[in-house]
Formats: structure tokens, sequence, C-alpha cells
């Protein structure tokens, strides 16, 4: 089973965020290399916003994995929720001190603003900055201010989110970048790589145009969603290849088999 | 692990219910089609009602010549025996060997639908009926009822005009009575719901008309839907009378007198019987 085309396949579309599994598209590199364009600006904060699946968390990751060894880039894909853990969390990565005791905000920007010198301003990434709470937010707003720190966030584009956005963005200098799922031609060249860079080969001629246009049919371009649908498709046919190996053809992916993985991953109501 | 077999059944589940629709769509498409060649098809039927009955003026008169021709001709030779008895003679008419063909300038006809057309519809959709017109084979067609009509004096002109070889363009008049319509348009009704007082409405208005083979027909229908109506009987009887089947018309009402005790079906028997009735 570990040796079947299917099994390895199936592995390649693991959600889990890793720069490795990047896969560079025209579109998402242009976006990309804004967003690195954008830290090294004079900007206080930077915002990345989109619907969940289109990849924020992994330009975030990807950014930290490109800039970790050039710059000083702290990032926090776990929201931490607790005000007074999230400034020790932060002085103890941006100043290696760490305070075991209470920690206010004022006590915080003192010492920021004391100990932070220096040309090379740190950049702390904060994913999912929607679970952030109102007053943390304005809090992070303000250490921006101190031009100490530069904050790249990401928030799921959503009405309240573009509240947050108001409220605590609106008058900084800061730049957003959104992102947007995969185009049809995107989607495709998007499984295509993710299988040919895990040397899946035969996996990636299965994926026909008709199978492709109904995938995207199914995940609107989500990446996520098409990440989950290839694995529980893959995970179908290596139960076909133990126990019933005639039914499949393995030139090309079977649409019944999509629409099974759809139904299994809830993308199609049964 | 994936549980492929549930996840299959779950295929077959989903599949069938995404066909749904379309099944939904294809079905109400033909039947709306069908619907639509149905009512295409009824008002075809009526356009050709329509024309055959525009067409009805024309044919009769094509027929006219060959009237004028053959029938009318026996017709003033009975006529003029009959002038002879008649005090106002004023000339007593040359040799009607003489008269060749009839000049009809002059002959003013008055014609009612024949309805040909009726009889054609009726063998199309009544074939249950039809099966029991055996009685009488004679029709009775309204050109002959038209010659009825020529009056005498116009016969008188035509005696007086022998040497008259031309023969000039015929100018009919025809009414045209909305009756027939009326009774078109019972009769669809009395195919929709199949109601006796409509077939019975349908065979006294025929017996009007002097149409006894459909007065028959349509009070025999009602009978059968309702054999409980006098007047339909009575109808039935006098339809037979007139087709000449006056043994049938007695034996019908004097069975149907015994079942229900009807003075009027006793009247007419005994009308029938001693020759009042024809």
């Amino acid at each position: 089973m570990g040796s079947s085309i299917f099994s390895n396949s199936k592995d390649v579309f693991l959600d889990t965020v890793d720069a490795r599994d990047y896969v560079q598209l025209d579109r998402v590199s242009s976006i990309y290399q804004s967003l690195k364009d954008s830290v090294n600006k004079p900007l206080k904060m930077i915002l990345l916003y989109g619907k969940p699946g289109t990849g924020k968390s992994m330009f975030l990751t990807k950014l930290y994995h490109d800039l970790s060894q050039s710059k000083k880039i702290y990032l926090y894909d776990t929201p931490i929720l607790d005000e007074k853990e999230f400034y020790r969390t932060l002085a103890q990565d941006l100043l290696g001190v760490r305070y075991r005791g209470e920690l206010s905000f004022t006590q915080f920007m003192k010492i920021v603003d004391e100990q932070l010198l220096g040309d090379d301003i740190p950049i702390v990434l904060l994913d999912e900055a929607q679970l952030y709470s109102s007053a943390l937010m304005e809090k992070i707003r303000l250490l921006s201010d101190t031009r100490k720190v530069k904050f790249v966030i990401t928030l799921h584009k959503t009405d309240r989110e573009d509240v947050i956005a108001k409220e605590h963005f609106q008058t900084r200098i800061w730049e957003s970048i959104e992102l947007e799922n995969a185009s049809l031609s995107e989607l495709k060249i998007y499984i295509q790589k993710k299988l040919m860079k895990a040397n899946c080969f035969d996996s990636a001629n299965m994926f026909h145009s008709k199978s492709l246009n109904l995938i995207y049919k199914l995940t609107s371009g989500n990446y996520r969603d098409t990440n989950k649908l290839i694995y529980a498709l893959f995970d179908i046919y290596i139960w076909y290849e133990e126990n019933n190996p005639m039914k499949i053809d393995k030139t090309i992916v079977s649409n019944k088999l999509i629409e099974m993985a759809a139904i299994h991953t809830g993308l199609i109501d049964d | 692990m994936i549980n492929v077999v549930d996840l299959e059944d779950r295929w077959v589940k989903f599949k069938i219910k995404s066909y749904i629709p379309y099944a939904v769509i294809i079905s109400s498409v033909i039947i709306i089609s069908i619907l639509a060649l149905i009512f295409l098809k009824d008002n075809n039927t009526q356009t050709d009602v329509k024309l055959a009955e525009n067409q009805n003026p024309k044919e009769v008169a094509q027929y006219l010549p060959s009237i004028s021709d053959t029938k009318i001709q026996q017709d003033i030779n009975n006529v003029q025996q009959n002038q002879y008895k008649v005090s106002n003679i004023q000339q007593p008419a040359p040799a009607p060997t003489t008269i060749a063909r009839v000049k009809q300038t002059n002959t003013k006809m008055v014609l009612k639908p024949s309805l040909s057309f009726m009889k054609q519809m009726q063998s199309n959709t009544l074939p249950y009926y039809e099966n029991k017109q055996d009685i009488s084979n004679k029709s009775v067609e309204a050109p002959i009822e038209d010659r009825n009509t020529i009056k005498l004096d116009e016969i008188r002109k035509i005696q007086t005009e022998p040497e008259t070889q031309e023969v000039e363009k015929n100018t009919i008049i025809i009414d045209r009575q909305n009756s027939s319509d009326n009774i078109q348009h019972v009769i669809k009704r009395f195919k929709v719901n199949n109601s006796p007082a409509l077939s019975l409405f349908i065979a006294k208005k025929y017996y009007e008309m002097g149409d006894y083979h459909k007065s028959y027909n349509y009070a025999l229908i009602t009978n059968e839907i309702n054999k409980n109506i006098e007047a339909s009987w009575i109808v039935f009887a006098k339809s037979l009378v007139k087709l000449n089947e006056k043994e049938m018309a007695i034996k019908t009402l004097k069975t149907y007198y015994q079942h229900s005790s009807s003075n009027k079906a006793k009247i007419l028997l005994d009308e029938i019987i001693s020759g009042k009735f024809k």
C-alpha cells in the first residue's frame, strides 16, 4: 500500500501549511513578490486578506521561510488571545527577555521604545488576526505607530473583518493585499505541479481537462477544498486498488470517483 | 479509511437526485408538446370544417346545372300538369320537349347548408354509434329540399321562355343559418361532458332541420345514456317514422309505453298507427 502511486499522490494533498509545498503560479507569484516588496517599504502594517482556503497562511509561512535568514521575522500562526501572554511572547521574541511577572501594555511599549534600536525593524507575522480582540488589535496598531515593529496580519474577508479594518487600520499607512481562489487554468497548473513536484507523474497524467473542470466546478478554485477533494479521491483509488482493481482505470481520473470524493468531503450534498 | 461501499450508495442517490430536474423538465416538455399537438390538431379540424362550410355553396353551385337540367325538368312537367287545373292559367305553355335548357337568371333558390361535413365528422368521432345506423341508408340531402323551394311562378316564367337556349350564370341566394354552428358547438360540448340533455337538444335540432338520420342517431345516443327520457324516445320514434321505419317506430313506442306508461308516447303511437303522423 505504501508503494502505491495513489498513496504517494494522496500525501501530496495533505492539508498542511509547509513552505516547501508552495506552488508557484504566475498570479500568486506576482502577489507574493508585491508582498515581499511591501515588507521592505516603510509601512507600519500590511494586511493580507481573502476567503478561507485562498492561501493566506501559506503566504505568511512562505514569507517567513524566505526572509527568516535575512531579517528579524517572527511568525505567530496560532493567535495568542491572552493580552499579557501576547506581550510577554513578543518581548521574548523581539528583545530576548523573558518576563515572568505581569507585563502591561504601557510597560511593554516603554521597553520596546528603549530597547528596540537600529534600522533592522523586526517583522511580526500574525495569522488569523480576526481572532484577536478589538482592544488587542488597537494596541497592535499603537505598537506599529512606534515604527519599531512592523506587522503583517492576515484576515478572513468577512463583514466583521472589514469593520476591524476600518476601525483600526484606516488611518494608518499600510498596504492590503487580497488573495483569491484560483482560476480554472491556475487550478490545473496547481494540481499538475503539486503532483509532479512529488514525482507522481502517472497520477498527474491521469488528470484530463474533463476531470479538472469537474474539480474546479466543485471547489470553485479554492486551494483548501481542492486539496481535501483530491486527498479523498486518492483515498478512494487506494481502496479500489486493494479491493476491486478491475473497477478503476489508471489512465484517467473517473468523474464518478471525483463526485464520490466530493460527497465524502461535503462539497456535494447527497 | 473511507467507507467506499457506503459512498457508492450515496453517489447513486446523488445521481438519481441530480437527474430529477432534467427528468421533470423533459417530461414537462413532452407533455406540453403533446398538448400543443392536440390543440393544433383540434384547430386544424375546426378550420377544415370551416373550409368545408365555405366550399359548400360552390359545390352546390356546381350541382345546380345538373339539377336544373334533369330534376327541375321533371318538376316543370309536374307543375305544368297542375297548372292546367289552376284557374289563372294565362297561356298554354308550349310543349316542354322544346326546353333544352333552363334560363337560370331568374331562378332564385333558397338553400340551407347540407351539413354533409357533419356526417364525415360523425363517422370519425362516433364509430361506436355508427354500427347501429343500419336502419336506413337513405339520406335526405339539402339539394332535394332546395328543389322544393322553386316557386311556381318562376317555373311559369321558364315555361313561357321555351326558346331560350342560353344558360346564364346562376345567381344563388344562400341563406346560411347559424343553427348549424350552434349545433356544432353543442356537439363539441357534448363530446366533452357526454350530457344526455345536450344530445337530446342536438337530436331535436336535427329533427327540426329535417335531418332525421342524425336526429335518430342522437336520440339513440341519448337513450343509451339515459333510457328514461320521454322526449328522447318521442324524437327517436318520430325520426324513425320520417325515415320510413314506421313499424320499428311503433314497436319502439309500444315497448317504451309498456315500460313507462307515458301519455305522450301513447298519443304519438296512436297518431303513427292511425297515419295522422307521417
